[in-house]
């Protein structure tokens, strides 16, 4: 029977090593595509959440089923917020509670955060740009520093972003929040 | 053409059959399947990204068209409650617990009463105060909630400075019907930035009074300010258990003052014969007559009529309403004009019909 020559056996193994180099390397660019969506999408979530939960908590602002005079808006800035809301009905806002929440970015961590009471909670990393706007009765811009803009905002407007630390890529979200507590029906 | 120029050989095995020598030794076609399978799954994998993607970006679609529904369906649901006091018709008509799931885009809604007496009564409101609990469903599981408190406007609703439930019998040119707001507080003068109502309002039906001139009866839009409304209902003010029960017959020279209000509730026919003042709420089951003077600040209520005889004075501050044929006889002089102010006095001590409103809203965790 006739083998392999080894000059065959040579050109063999080169090619083959050839092929599963070049299968690595296929291998490799798709584990890093399924990766980069894969983390794409956790960070799609990731800011998604962050957005509902701020959106929720804007939405029950100035809760007050006592009539006792909650504002709902406590602070108001281009880059933070606090919100207030009488939750258990007593007429009085528990400041240590769910009944005074704030919200802004960590200079250092970057991150951004969600103030509950005492607790400081990150809810979301790599917040590159977190932007508010606030619209009265009439769908006015106001102020954000203005001293009036706490009782006049009507409507709350944010945009989130955050940049993914190795491909620089922002991902944004943006909304508008009516509050429901201000007359809206 | 010989094989050795068409560029491929045949090696010739013992046997004599002819061998493809290329296909023998090669691994294109394994090579070829690995990467089809490979390709196969990156492909599959990504496939299923992207489904979860659109699949997360229609649940948050459905679930803010939900909000929204949500959002609708508790305005309408306040729109749709009768002018009153009490929710006791919401509580007993509605349903207490929603259910956890519905046809896609509609929504549910729900009365329950809050904790406004001892022994808990979950079909008597006594406070004008009740919980409202919204369901809106889109594709399953997508629901969104709402849990709103709803109470009474602080305004009772009274569309016009005269309100009436029947016809106007005569309006003699003396006497003047004013919607414009007035100051209770200053004598009844015209109040700068108040909100407007109408002269006189009146169901559908009953012909108009004739009037000496369009300015004797004044208010919203121009004169004379005459406005097609039906008259809110006044059962349960007649019903009310706080109210001070006087009997049929003359009334005291006092019904209370701004100061102490009162909720004066006259079994019967009422007659006003002396200079009599009063504030708050005057409800008279019968027919209130005057003959003498009646300066009031509040609401007067009248369920068979208010009659002014002609050497009597009639002078509201506030509103009034009447019902009966006629509602209102006016052949003495006065005015009736609209107060805010006074209306709101009257509110406070007795449950005048208010339209329903959202006093706060939230979504349930």
């Amino acid at each position: 029977m006739k083998g392999f020559t080894l000059v065959e056996l040579l050109v063999g193994m080169l090619l083959g090593l050839v092929a599963a180099a070049a299968m690595t390397a296929l291998v490799r660019v798709g584990v890093a595509a399924w990766e980069r969506a894969g983390a794409e999408a956790e960070r799609a979530l990731e800011i998604a959440a962050a957005a509902d939960q701020l959106a929720r908590d804007l939405r029950v602002a100035g809760y007050d089923p006592t009539e006792a005079g909650i504002g709902g808006l406590t602070v108001t800035a281009r880059d933070r917020v606090e919100i207030t809301a009488d939750l258990d009905g007593n007429g009085v806002i528990d400041p240590t509670s769910e009944e005074r929440i704030g919200y802004r970015v960590a200079a250092t961590s970057r991150s951004l955060q969600r103030v509950v009471g005492a607790q400081t909670l990150p809810i979301l990393a790599e917040v590159s740009a977190f932007m508010l706007a606030y619209r009265g009765a009439d769908g006015g811009a106001l102020d954000p520093d203005a001293a009036a803009t706490a009782a006049d905002a009507r409507v709350v407007g944010f945009t989130l972003t955050t940049t993914d630390p190795d491909r620089a890529r922002p991902l944004h979200v943006a909304g508008g929040v009516r509050l429901l507590n201000r007359d809206a029906f | 053409m010989s094989q050795a120029a068409s560029g491929y050989s045949i090696a010739m095995r013992s046997d004599g059959r002819g061998v493809d020598r290329a296909a023998e030794r090669g691994s294109a076609l394994v090579v070829a399947i690995l990467l089809l399978a490979l390709a196969g799954v990156l492909a599959t994998a990504l496939a299923e990204l992207g489904r979860r993607a659109l699949v997360r970006a229609r649940l948050d679609r459905d679930g803010v068209r939900a909000a929204y529904l949500a959002e609708g369906g508790l305005a309408e649901a306040v729109a749709g409650l009768p002018a009153g006091w009490s929710f006791d018709a919401a509580l007993a008509d509605q349903p207490t617990s929603l259910p956890a799931a519905g046809d896609p885009w509609t929504f549910a809604v729900g009365f329950v009463d809050d904790a406004d007496d001892s022994p808990a009564d979950d079909t008597s409101d006594r406070n004008a105060r009740v919980m409202l609990r919204v369901s809106a469903f889109g594709p399953a599981p997508i629901r969104r909630r709402l849990e709103a408190v709803i109470g009474r406007a602080p305004d009772p609703l009274v569309p016009g400075a005269l309100t009436l439930d029947g016809n106007v019998g005569s309006l003699t040119p003396d006497f003047l019907l004013d919607g414009r707001d007035f100051d209770m507080s200053s004598g009844c003068t015209l109040a700068a930035d108040g909100p407007p109502r109408a002269g006189l309002a009146l169901p559908d039906g009953p012909s108009l009074p004739v009037l000496a001139t369009p300015d004797q009866v004044r208010g919203r839009g121009p004169a004379p300010s005459i406005v097609r409304d039906d008259a809110p209902s006044f059962d349960e003010v007649a019903d009310a258990e706080h109210a001070v029960d006087v009997a049929a017959g003359s009334l005291a020279a006092a019904l209370g003052d701004a100061a102490t209000p009162a909720f004066v509730r006259v079994d019967g026919d009422a007659v006003v014969d002396a200079d009599t003042t009063g504030a708050g709420t005057l409800f008279v089951a019968g027919r209130l007559r005057v003959t003498g003077r009646l300066a009031y600040r509040g609401l007067v209520a009248a369920a068979n009529g208010i009659v002014v005889d002609p050497g009597g004075t009639l002078e509201i501050c506030g509103g009034a309403y009447a019902a009966g044929a006629p509602a209102f006889d006016a052949r003495g002089p006065g005015f009736v004009r609209a107060s805010r102010t006074a209306l709101r006095l009257a509110a406070t001590v007795a449950p005048l019909p208010a339209p329903a409103r959202v006093i706060a809203v939230r979504e349930p965790s």
